[in-house]
């Protein structure tokens, strides 16, 4: 469509951030790692294992072109050419199989623990970094990322085995391979970096600033995991552009879209009549409506009717239409802060920050432009074109706080976040409403109200999205064949008992002023049209069935379809076939089975004759 | 409803309109012709169906109207009965409307007729009735009856605008004080022939009528509990939405022209082109394809053969092997708060949506007082309130932020929606470093600090200097879609004639005010003089001459990684760093490097065999066979053929047993460019 390019200046950059990477864990496997660290917490090994399969499970969901591997060094049994090395997965894309498959590893640990006995021979890291760098480079133009999980802080026994590594170290850098290393504590003693790691890394990697070490313990887990996300973090850029002070003066800058409505991903098109399922991918061609032939792309035109009439251009003529310059950020002046309005609002923000590229010094104008209009509370107003062929816009220029305080994720940037203003045409007009006068006692009692329900704060990253996760639990079930688990706790809803012990007596005190004064203005046949109209909606609430739903959603998987005693008083409570339909086809053909009930047909009819054979049971 | 319109320009023709008056240069005629095309334009752009127009003419040359039979009715003509604009007739008409040879036509007399042709055209029905009346009104007006018929207008509820051309302070004339009186018991509207201009000159918005896209309850407490919990019922109107350009439809270039291009009977809007009325309609084919990877071959499917799924990972979950309804959530409908936060704690640049106004319900006079005695509260406690909003039951909720806001004297609620944890992207940047020493950084601080202060946009002397007001968003306009409306305006009437430039009002934001620039001239300065064009050619690192900004300038982190990121070739060139490794980015001129140190020799044939592995591996198989070269000449010249042919023998074992995927064929590569074992001939004679 034409009006594509004037949708989100975010959409059009996707490709950027989603880059796909090439993830490799290689985890070193020896006595220490398989000490469970207490009698209810795993052992390295497999709290590593864990975190690769929840990496992994992830991954399938945001970036599911991602390739994903696991390599095991250090053990007796050996994979492939290469001795003490074993591969649970070879690199790529997850699918359910291979998810399956690295679950049984991480949950079922002590099944395959046999096979990943340590090897007598100590650890070849060397060996392991040079295969690593055979698997991860299968797959060109993708970013590539190696996790090196371990507990031995002197990996090099010897000098040929340190130059060895050393030359690895080069070789990954070269090779452009993100070495992100998880050091882990070993159980005799906490892991030293000094002893071999700072200087291997200081070739090797280059944020070697941060190094991720995980303590011993029960949160190990969790530290990893965060480790890990922490780790993932991109560093490129989605948009660069000038910003012009001046037509003379401008600096580089890079656009980031930290903000980015994610949504539930969309169905697809599965062919279903082949051997096995496979994605239909839509096309489509223009042809001539009359002679139905194939149009080459500069036959066709764009018309726009004007009065019934045609007005066409080509598309050259609409690309010079709709050229008004190349990517810019044009500062046309400042304004105090207060002159931005809440609703001046229509995308989510993009987030800027300098970076000489070919202006020496961006950095530091960058930095104090900043200052200044921190310190003097003013915002910029600019002329923003995000990139080639990108609708311009007016923006606001709003510099980020110094503060640093970390909210739990969220750690606002420092730079200016770059704010969509809306035009004359983006304004909508709203239907007058009568003007009211607020009442003394209903205010003194919203304001307790107010004041009494004070959030402590907010910050992106505070509420997940119940909508989004439920969708993939359920997707995640279906793919895995797992049992489709129970509803998910709805953390978006208000702490209504909170709410009610900590402001209740006004909430009532309010109401009944309200009354009192939709008493007092009203006659008395308007009143009672009043309190029909008020507790309606509450009434269609509490008597919809959804409540309802709910608790049969929560029972049915918790609940053993092999006893019949269990099925027959689900049946007598009339929940048998909602509980049913939580189930498997498989297990539904089961309970058929075990009953002589047909088990031919779709899932609905199989449930409908289980239920007619419970209520005659 | 009420927006449909019904416009009839009456249009004064007469002989003195054709002429220029107080040194214009246009007639006003012409003046009264800019104000009707612009207005006539913008409803052929938005070609609404509800739209329509009718154009009565008086002191024409000709008389053609109902009430023709009459004497006083004569010199008026209706050009265009009331109907949808439509481009080819008022093209057609467009001569018809010049300045007649006659000053016969009543006023009064016109303004009847046009309103019979509205009173005819919309009956009873809700129409919004408007009479615009452009004239110079000169000769004489027949006022007779003129309280009945302003009483009818009056009371019919029909809109008159008079344009009057003439300029009342230069010119007056007998009849003007009974026409504006006339005017006034119309309840009509009066342009001056400045207002005129200005009217035709202002960009034109398109009004989209308000409807609501929420009605419900606003709560607070658990809704099921009606004594412990407010409501309030609400409904919510978009308030901000971003206007799209123009919509176009594709056109198929190829096809001969089409009887009639004009489109003149194409009775359709534009968004429904009637297919098959031209042969240059162009319609789209959708198949379906899939993959075989098997076969590695592409098949088109039917569309009946398909289901909709979801993909997880590489595995495919048809939707309708299990319920659908699986999916979906048990959420109700509504607007519940759960808590508020001062106003800092919601940054503008959290937000992430269009925002929407949210007001009580159209006529419950009752909770009006509520919400806003609620509101008020916030104002004065100066929180905001953060909240959970499900429109449809079954949907996902969403996180609103609500904020207090007074719309023309009206409490009610802006609303914005607010990032979930997966809506935040992790990227990590170092902190800023804020400069308080150094005296270059102190320099550069001091020349933004009086850049900005001289581009304050509020600055009453950079205001005067403006054509324009203030930047404020209500000044500012859609650039695009005003830019496409005005070529195709414009094209449609001048097809041959180059496009015009944008319209004053669409560029005047797009730079700073000329006088802040002159202001800020000096700091601009100090700037550039401290910024510095990179050239990435020449070598990174000047030596002498400009040391002292380095060093005070110090290398930036992204310097550091412009010069990591650089090839290795030109990083070696610009440092002269020793080459310690065999680079698989430059495999060769490394390894060259590498023996150049006669100790060198054994680590870098090992090294360039394990870099030919890898660019095999990846695939690079033009640098992998010079990198074989090299280290083939290299082992006859320092005498190490048998390491280059064990190493070859065991690389032709590991291609013929497929271990690089990516360098088919190089095994006869090997042979073509004699690449395998080196033999005793080679060898030089010693």
């Amino acid at each position: 469509m034409m009006a594509s390019n004037s949708e989100n200046w975010v959409d059009e950059s996707e490709n950027e951030y989603g880059k796909t990477y090439a993830i490799l864990f290689v985890i070193e496997v020896s006595p220490s790692m398989m000490e469970p660290i207490s009698d209810v917490d795993p052992c390295s090994l497999q709290t590593a294992l864990i975190c690769a399969y929840q990496l992994a499970a992830q991954k399938v969901i945001s970036t599911p072109n991602d390739l994903i591997g696991v390599l095991l060094f250090g053990t007796e049994e050996a994979t492939g050419n290469a001795e003490n090395e074993y591969v649970i997965l070879p690199m790529d894309m997850p699918d359910s199989n291979r998810l399956k498959h690295l679950k049984h590893y991480a949950n079922d640990f002590d099944s395959v623990k046999q096979s990943l006995r340590p090897s007598s021979n100590p650890p070849s890291l060397s060996h392991a970094l040079y295969s690593a760098s055979i698997m991860l480079t299968t797959t060109k133009n993708i970013g590539q990322r190696l996790f090196l999980i371990t507990d031995n802080d002197t990996p090099a026994w010897d000098s040929s085995q340190k130059n060895a590594l050393m030359q690895r170290a080069k070789d990954l850098k070269d090779m452009n391979i993100d070495l992100c290393p998880i050091f882990l504590d070993s159980p005799a003693h906490s892991f030293n970096v000094s002893n071999f790691y700072r200087e291997f890394l200081s070739i090797a990697s280059r944020n070697h600033e941060t190094i991720p070490q995980v303590q011993r313990g029960q949160e190990q887990l969790n530290n990893m995991l965060h480790a890990v996300r922490a780790l993932q973090k991109p560093r490129r850029a989605q948009f660069h552009f000038n910003m012009e002070l001046s037509d003379n003066v401008k600096i580089n800058v890079e656009g980031f879209a930290i903000f980015r409505r994610l949504v539930p991903t969309k169905t697809t098109w599965v062919y279903t009549k082949g051997e096995q399922f496979a994605i239909a991918v839509p096309q489509s061609t223009q042809v001539s409506f009359e002679t139905k032939r194939v149009l080459k792309k500069d036959e066709i035109k764009r018309a726009y009717m004007f009065g019934g009439k045609q007005v066409v251009f080509s598309q050259d003529e609409l690309s010079k239409i709709r050229y008004f310059g190349g990517p810019v950020l044009r500062i046309i002046g400042f304004r105090p802060l207060t002159t931005y309005k809440s609703w001046m609002n229509v995308k989510p923000s993009l987030f800027i920050r300098a970076k000489s590229i070919d202006i020496k010094g961006s950095e530091l104008v960058f930095s104090a432009l900043h200052a200044k209009l921190l310190r003097d509370n003013l915002l910029g107003i600019g002329w923003f074109i995000a990139e080639q062929k990108a609708t311009p816009c007016f923006v606001a220029i709003i510099a980020t706080p110094t503060s640093t305080a970390v909210l739990d994720d969220f750690v606002l940037p420092q730079g200016f976040f770059l704010i969509q203003l809306p035009t004359a045409d983006d304004i909508r007009t709203v239907p007058p409403r009568t003007k009211a006068k607020p009442d003394n006692t209903l205010l003194s009692g919203f304001k307790q109200i107010v004041r009494g329900i004070e959030l402590r704060s907010f910050y992106p990253g505070k509420y997940s999205n119940i909508a989004l996760q439920w969708h993939y639990t359920i997707l995640q079930a279906l793919a895995l064949d797992e049992p489709v688990p129970s509803q998910l706790v709805d953390t978006t809803l208000p702490k209504y008992a909170a709410i009610e012990k900590r402001v209740g007596p006004f909430i009532k005190q309010v109401n009944g002023a309200a009354n009192r004064i939709s008493r007092a203005h009203t006659s008395p046949k308007a009143e009672t049209q009043e309190t029909v109209a008020a507790s309606e909606p509450r009434e269609i609430r509490s008597s919809s069935s959804a409540p309802k739903a709910k608790r049969i959603r929560t029972q049915k998987s918790n609940f053993d379809y092999s006893d019949d005693t269990v099925l027959k008083s689900l049946s007598d409570s009339d929940m048998l076939a909602d509980s049913l339909k939580g189930l498997k086809v498989v297990n539904l053909k089961e309970i058929a089975k075990r009953h002589g009930i047909p088990t031919s047909g779709k899932k609905s009819m199989l449930i409908e004759a289980i239920c007619r054979y419970f209520t005659g049971y | 409803m009420a927006d449909k319109k019904c416009t009839v320009y009456l249009l004064d023709l007469g002989n003195d309109m054709g002429k220029r008056y107080y040194g214009r240069n246009e007639t006003d005629l012409e003046y009264q012709m800019t104000f009707v095309w612009n207005s006539l334009s913008q409803r052929l752009l938005e070609n609404k169906k509800t739209d329509v127009i009718g154009i009565v003419g008086f002191k024409t040359d000709e008389s053609r109207n109902d009430l023709v039979e009459q004497e006083a009715y004569w010199n008026i003509a209706v050009f265009y009965p009331i109907q949808t604009a439509k481009f080819a007739q008022l093209q057609d008409l467009r001569p018809r409307l010049s300045a007649s040879k006659t000053m016969q036509g009543d006023l009064l007399s016109a303004i009847v007729v046009s309103f019979d042709l509205i009173g005819r055209y919309c009956k009873a029905n809700k129409w919004t009735k408007e009479l615009f009346i452009g004239t110079g009104a000169r000769g004489t007006i027949d006022f007779e009856d003129s309280d009945g018929i302003a009483e009818q207008i009056a009371q019919h509820d029909v809109h008159i605008t008079l344009g009057l051309t003439r300029d009342l302070k230069l010119e007056r004339h007998t009849y003007d004080n009974q026409l504006l009186q006339f005017l006034e018991k119309c309840n009509g509207k009066l342009l001056t022939a400045q207002n005129l201009m200005e009217e035709a000159q202002r960009p034109p918005i398109r009004k989209v009528k308000p409807v609501p896209i929420f009605r419900g309850i606003l709560s607070l407490g658990n809704p099921q509990d009606p004594d412990a919990s407010l409501a309030f019922p609400i409904e919510r109107y978009p308030y901000t939405r971003i206007a799209k350009p123009p919509v176009s439809t594709a056109f198929d270039a190829s096809a001969k022209p089409s009887a009639d291009p004009s489109g003149a009977d194409n009775d359709e809007v534009m968004s429904q082109p009637n297919l098959g009325m031209h042969s240059d309609v162009v319609s789209t084919i959708r198949t379906y394809v899939v993959h075989d990877p098997v076969k590695d071959e592409t098949f088109e499917v039917d569309r009946k053969d398909l289901e909709s799924g979801y993909s997880y990972g590489r595995t495919i979950i048809p939707i309708s092997s299990t319920d659908e309804d699986i999916m979906s959530l048990d959420t109700q409908a509504g607007l519940e708060v759960l808590g508020f936060a001062p106003k800092s704690c919601f940054p503008p640049f959290y937000f992430m949506s269009e925002t929407n106004l949210i007001v009580n319900k159209k006529d419950d006079e009752q909770t009006a007082t509520q919400l806003t005695s609620f509101v008020e509260a916030m104002i004065q406690e100066d929180r905001y309130a953060l909240a959970r909003f499900v429109n449809k039951n079954h949907n996902g909720p969403i996180l609103l932020v609500l904020i207090p806001h007074i719309e023309n004297g009206t409490h009610c609620l802006i609303d914005v929606q607010l990032p979930y944890a997966e809506d935040v992207r992790a990227f990590s940047f170092p902190s800023l470093e804020h400069v308080t020493t150094g005296e270059e950084k102190m320099r550069v601080q001091n020349a933004v600090d009086a850049y900005v202060s001289s581009m304050l946009l509020d600055n009453p002397a950079i205001q005067q200097s403006s054509k324009a007001p203030v930047f404020e968003p209500q000044f500012s306009y859609s650039v695009m879609r005003h830019r496409i409306q005005q070529a195709i305006q414009h094209y449609a009437f001048h097809p041959n004639a180059p496009l015009p430039e944008p319209s004053p009002y669409l560029v005047h934001y797009t730079h700073a005010p000329e006088a802040a620039l002159r202001n800020a001239q000096d700091a601009l300065n100090t700037l550039q003089g401290v910024l510095e064009p990179i050239v990435h050619e020449a070598p990174k690192v000047e030596p002498a001459e400009k040391e002292s900004q380095v060093s005070v300038l110090s290398i930036s982190d992204a310097e550091i990684e412009a010069m990591l990121n650089s090839t290795a070739e030109e990083q070696l060139e610009t440092e002269k760093e020793p080459v310690l490794h065999v680079s698989a980015s430059d495999p060769v001129y490394t390894f060259y490097e590498l023996i150049k140190n006669p100790f060198g020799l054994d680590d870098a044939i090992t090294e360039m065999e394990s870099a030919i592995r890898l660019l095999l591996t990846e695939g690079k198989l033009d640098s992998a066979k010079e990198s074989l070269i090299a280290l083939r000449e290299t082992c006859i010249r320092e005498d190490e053929s048998e390491q280059y042919n064990g190493f070859i023998v065991e690389l032709q074992n590991e291609l013929i047993s497929g271990k690089y995927q990516n360098a088919m064929n190089f095994e006869q590569l090997i042979l073509q460019q004699h690449l395998g074992s080196i033999s005793f001939d080679e060898l030089p004679m010693s």
